[in-house]
């Protein structure tokens, strides 16, 4: 992370890879977007069926776990085929 | 009690710093100072069954927010101590001001319910409310509160503080975070910074938000579609839904409960103002994470 001028800059558009360090160069602000509503979908979907899961404690964890392990796992999946790839 | 609304009072409260505040109070200590009301005693509250035995308290009401009781932990005296507690340990002046302004909110918007709040404790033990709507935590848990809540008034509560946030959606921008959060809290944003990527420290900040919106719909969800009881409905009237009893713990005029509650406000910015001193003149610059 940087401050200064690099702040000023505008972010990425939707499709743009984030340009985060630590992210894949796969990744866009727009597959990010779609982890933040799957996040949200899957915690409502499971959450009134299994009440317990909506607290404070699993809440968070839910989302921060998609969006921290969902990109790990499809690096992972990605990489053996781009990897056999000339 | 109040529910999404607490977590969405912490992203309005910092998108309306005053300017020589921003980039200074720990968002952070925000949320904690937010959670540490009920944290303290809501386990006790809804209590839990083993064996066929509940254990909890035999009425709940009077122990979250009566004396004798937890009831002080939605109060003046409450939040200055646990400041003045993490300002002894710490030195930091942002997450001090930082709890103060999370507790004060969390007390602020529980004189909604019929049961209200000690706001001005140790001076007096007299509970705050406005009545807005009926305090429905009961030992039969948590179901039937949300139920009562998601009915009523509480579910406009929750909404005007999710339209407040809203109006200010840069709050949850990522250049917001960088610019204005990291800066105000940069040992433990680093910290994290070291263990996890940017994208997931993001996710962290943004947790609180999306943890309020998505109990909000599924309670509500849950109570009005998946699960309709067609004798507990909506009720917008004033301290409903008028399906279960609202509990009080005061007489005191509503009037009396909101010039309290804005005497404690005052008294919270004020030491905030105190705890944070004038601005710095000398900018050098927010700190980074890779600092």
């Amino acid at each position: 992370m940087t401050s200064g001028a690099e702040d000023t800059a505008p972010l990425p558009g939707l499709g743009e890879p984030t340009g985060r360090p630590g992210d894949p160069a796969w990744y866009t602000r727009r597959f990010e977007l779609v982890l933040y509503v799957l996040a949200g979908a899957t915690y409502i979907g499971f959450g009134v069926f299994h009440k317990w899961l909506l607290n404070w404690v699993v809440g968070p964890i839910w989302l921060v776990t998609w969006i921290w392990a969902v990109p790990i796992v499809v690096d992972r999946l990605r990489r053996p085929s781009t990897g056999a790839s000339p | 009690m109040s529910w999404a609304a607490h977590q969405f009072e912490t992203y309005a409260i910092q998108a309306h710093l005053p300017k020589r505040w921003a980039g200074r109070i720990s968002y952070l200590a925000i949320v904690v100072g937010d959670q540490i009301p009920d944290f303290v005693a809501k386990f006790w509250v809804y209590g839990f069954n083993i064996g066929g035995r509940h254990y909890g308290a035999a009425e709940p009401f009077k122990f979250h927010r009566g004396w004798p009781g937890a009831g002080f932990t939605h109060s003046l005296g409450f939040a200055l101590l646990l400041a003045g507690l993490v300002w002894w340990f710490t030195r930091s002046r942002g997450w001090t001001a930082g709890l103060l302004l999370g507790m004060a909110a969390h007390s602020i918007t529980d004189i909604n319910d019929s049961v209200g709040t000690m706001l001005a404790f140790p001076f007096s033990t007299e509970n705050f409310s406005v009545g807005t709507w009926a305090y429905a935590a009961t030992p039969g848990g948590k179901y039937l509160d949300a139920r009562a809540y998601y009915s009523s008034f509480g579910f406009v509560m929750d909404a005007i503080w999710l339209v407040i946030l809203l109006m200010t959606p840069k709050v949850l921008s990522e250049r917001y975070w960088r610019d204005v959060i990291v800066p105000a809290d940069a040992k433990v944003w680093t910290w994290l910074g070291r263990r996890f990527p940017e994208r997931a420290l993001l996710a962290v900040y943004r947790a609180t938000f999306f943890y309020g919106l998505t109990r909000m719909i599924a309670w509500t969800g849950w109570a009005h579609l998946l699960d309709p009881d067609p004798l507990r409905g909506w009720d917008l009237t004033w301290t409903g839904p008028d399906w279960i009893p609202a509990f009080t713990l005061s007489d005191l005029s509503p009037w009396v409960a909101l010039a309290v509650a804005l005497a404690f406000a005052a008294a919270i910015v004020v030491s905030v103002g105190r705890i944070l001193g004038p601005a710095p003149e000398d900018d050098v610059g927010p700190a980074t994470l890779a600092d």
